[in-house]
């Protein structure tokens, strides 16, 4: 092993005594930003994910969308280009809209999306997400309550609800009376995001179609991708072969702002922390200069040893670096710890201060989610150690500039 | 290469025994040899000439003592002998190598294996036992192995320290620490030992006993003794005593 290693080693890990309070230091210091570090963007990373995997779930990869509704003959023009399209695997119908829904006198305002379920089931895996009652129990004359909704509402699986649709108006204007439709909550669905859990009514395209007036007409397509397929290829290819005023939207394309805040946050949370490694890294530097006063006349003799200078620099360039390894070890090792009990510790200091039902209220999840991409821990282990090698530069320059007569000379 | 003033040799006096500065270094013997050194230093608006035209030589094998009031020059000398240091003009052998031709960073590569020097701190490495400050010669010049550890180990029994080579610097009395140091010098079979008052933190008795050890290994080990001291009866041990006054050898 060449000596300035050797050294390095030593004097950051002595044989024999106890670690040294500078080594402990810096090394807990770069250990806590590399950890907060993966923590952060591994929650953020989870959240985006959470909202990826949600869209996805909930509308499939591609949507295709009309500025118009898509009668039987536009709609027959669609599902043509659909299936002459690489990388479809399954498409289905939807129409959508808002509706007044009543239960034991308690109203609600959700949004509604009709959908034929035995096409659907190909595109969404809704049934991953139902919590009560059946799928198969949804016909023309119930639906399916997201589970906030249900909760506000107090209506369960069989309880029979109304439902008032916009048409309803409409047909007010014409001095004609259309009763609210009384429908049988065929199940409860929860996919995690309160925003989609609190409004959100399912039921089959014909009963949409009814509340709405549509006829036959539909909305739009949502799609599912064979996997491994490019949505942005997928979209690309369909939008060449798509008639006129209707298009096909990729999930992200679809929640673009939405993704872009996202997005904007994390690289903006990612650029912060970085500060907490730099500040880190100056721990080391300050660490390492007072290690340099205070081995100033052993510096000297390392030199009237036959040290060079260039060695003597490299002695504490490595200090700099095992600081930084041992450090970025350290820091993944505890940032996966708390990852790995995220929930307990969330839900401890939920309890503690807001109460649980207040958080999940305020910050729409449940549980803190978790998504760790390795292009992430690299960077963050990547610029962990950087900074700390560069951070025992100086140190080591000053090391070096000794002329060993004057550092034995020194008091 | 060399930022030495080069100045015409003069002849010296005999108390070098080696005649003049001009001698052949290779038919002198001489293992370290400077001829003609000065050294001055700022001292606020005057220059004091610390060294002034000091001749020496040393022989292998050959013990050296050099004494003089705080002040003479003692350290500097050696400083520059060692090759620490830089004299303002002036010539310096190592063996046969113009040690005064080398930068100071080959002075550093070379030193390591020429010579080994003996401090009255000691300066042991605090982080590394005995042991492995004894190999830490060995280590800078980059030569660790089973035969330098078998050296180390060897070194470390002579100088009556074999069951204290796992003890760090702290937890042995300042005659070990200074053995240690002792053997340190020794580790890379140097040519020439300079001693810098290697007594100057010990009491008379384990003085007395250090002294006795580094004439003994250096005689044993074939390696010139440059020892700096205070103390003449120290100084007398050497089978040569010279005393430097006024930046120069009396």
């Amino acid at each position: 092993m060449p000596w300035p290693v050797y050294l390095a080693l030593k004097q950051l890990f002595p044989s024999g005594r106890r670690l040294p309070f500078f080594t402990l230091i810096s090394v807990v210091g770069v250990a806590l930003g590399v950890a907060l570090m993966l923590v952060t963007m591994s929650v953020m990373g989870g959240f985006g994910h959470q909202i990826k995997t949600m869209i996805i779930d909930t509308q499939g990869e591609v949507q295709v969308k009309a500025s118009v509704l898509l009668d039987k003959p536009a709609a027959a023009a669609v599902e043509k280009a659909l299936a002459a399209t690489p990388g479809v695997q399954a498409y289905a119908p939807y129409a959508a809209g808002m509706v007044m829904l009543e239960f034991e006198s308690r109203p609600a305002f959700p949004a509604i999306q009709g959908f034929n379920y035995a096409q659907m089931k190909k595109v969404v895996p809704l049934d991953r997400y139902l919590i009560a009652g059946s799928l198969d129990q949804l016909d023309d004359d119930s639906i399916i309550l997201s589970s906030i909704l249900a909760n506000s509402l107090g209506a369960g699986v069989g309880d029979i609800v109304s439902v008032y649709s916009p048409l309803a108006l409409e047909r007010a204007r014409k001095n004609e009376l259309l009763l609210p439709r009384d429908v049988r909550v065929a199940g409860i669905f929860a996919v995690g995001h309160q925003q989609l859990d609190s409004s959100t009514v399912l039921c089959s395209l014909r009963l949409m179609q009814d509340l709405y007036g549509l006829e036959q007409k539909v909305h739009g397509y949502n799609v599912r991708l064979q996997p491994g397929a490019d949505e942005y290829v997928v979209a690309a290819a369909l939008n060449r072969q798509l008639p006129a005023g209707t298009h096909a939207l990729t999930w992200f394309e679809s929640n673009a702002d939405f993704q872009a805040v996202i997005s904007f946050e994390r690289n903006m949370i990612f650029f912060l922390l970085t500060f907490i490694i730099i500040v880190a890294a100056f721990s080391i530097t300050s660490s390492l200069l007072v290690t340099v006063v205070r081995k100033t006349r052993e510096i000297g003799l390392l030199g009237a040893m036959g040290g060079r200078a260039r060695h003597v620099a490299a002695c504490f360039c490595v200090q700099g670096l095992v600081i930084g390894v041992a450090g970025t070890v350290l820091g993944v090792g505890f940032g996966f710890g708390l990852l790995y009990y995220r929930n307990a510790i969330v839900h401890l200091i939920a309890s503690l201060t807001m109460g649980q039902d207040v958080f999940e209220k305020f910050y729409q999840f449940s549980s803190l989610p978790r998504h760790t991409e390795p292009r992430d821990v690299a960077l963050i282990i990547l610029f962990s150690i950087l900074a700390s090698t560069i951070a025992g530069l100086i140190p080591a320059w000053r090391a070096a500039k000794l002329q060993p007569v004057e550092a034995l000379r020194s008091e | 290469m060399s930022n030495f003033q080069m100045t015409a040799p003069k002849p010296t006096s005999g108390s070098l025994g080696v005649g003049s500065s001009t001698l052949d270094v290779e038919r002198s013997g001489a293992v370290l040899r400077s001829a003609g050194l000065r050294k001055t230093y700022p001292s606020g608006d005057r220059t004091l000439a610390v060294l002034q035209g000091v001749d020496f030589a040393v022989r292998a094998g050959e013990t050296v003592s050099i004494r003089g009031e705080s002040g003479s020059g003692k350290s500097t000398l050696l400083n520059i002998l060692a090759g620490l240091d830089r004299p303002d003009s002036g010539e310096l052998f190592w063996g046969a190598e113009a040690a005064h031709k080398l930068s100071l960073g080959e002075l550093t590569a070379r030193r390591g294996r020429f010579l080994g020097m003996v401090f009255q701190s000691y300066y042991l490495i605090p982080e590394l036992d005995a042991f492995a400050n004894v190999l830490m010669g060995a280590r800078l010049v980059g030569r660790v192995g089973a035969g330098e550890r078998a050296r180390a180990t060897a070194l470390l029994k002579r100088v009556g320290l074999a069951e204290r080579s796992t003890h760090l610097p702290a937890q042995l009395s300042g005659g070990e620490r200074q053995r240690v140091a002792v053997a340190r010098a020794l580790m890379n079979r140097p040519q020439v030992i300079l001693a810098d008052e290697p007594t100057g933190n010990l009491d008379e008795r384990t003085g007395d006993e250090v002294i006795g050890l580094l004439l003994e290994v250096c005689a044993e080990e074939q390696a010139a003794l440059v020892l700096v001291t205070h103390n003449p009866a120290h100084a007398k041990k050497a089978a040569r005593q010279l005393l430097l006054k006024d930046g120069q050898f009396a």
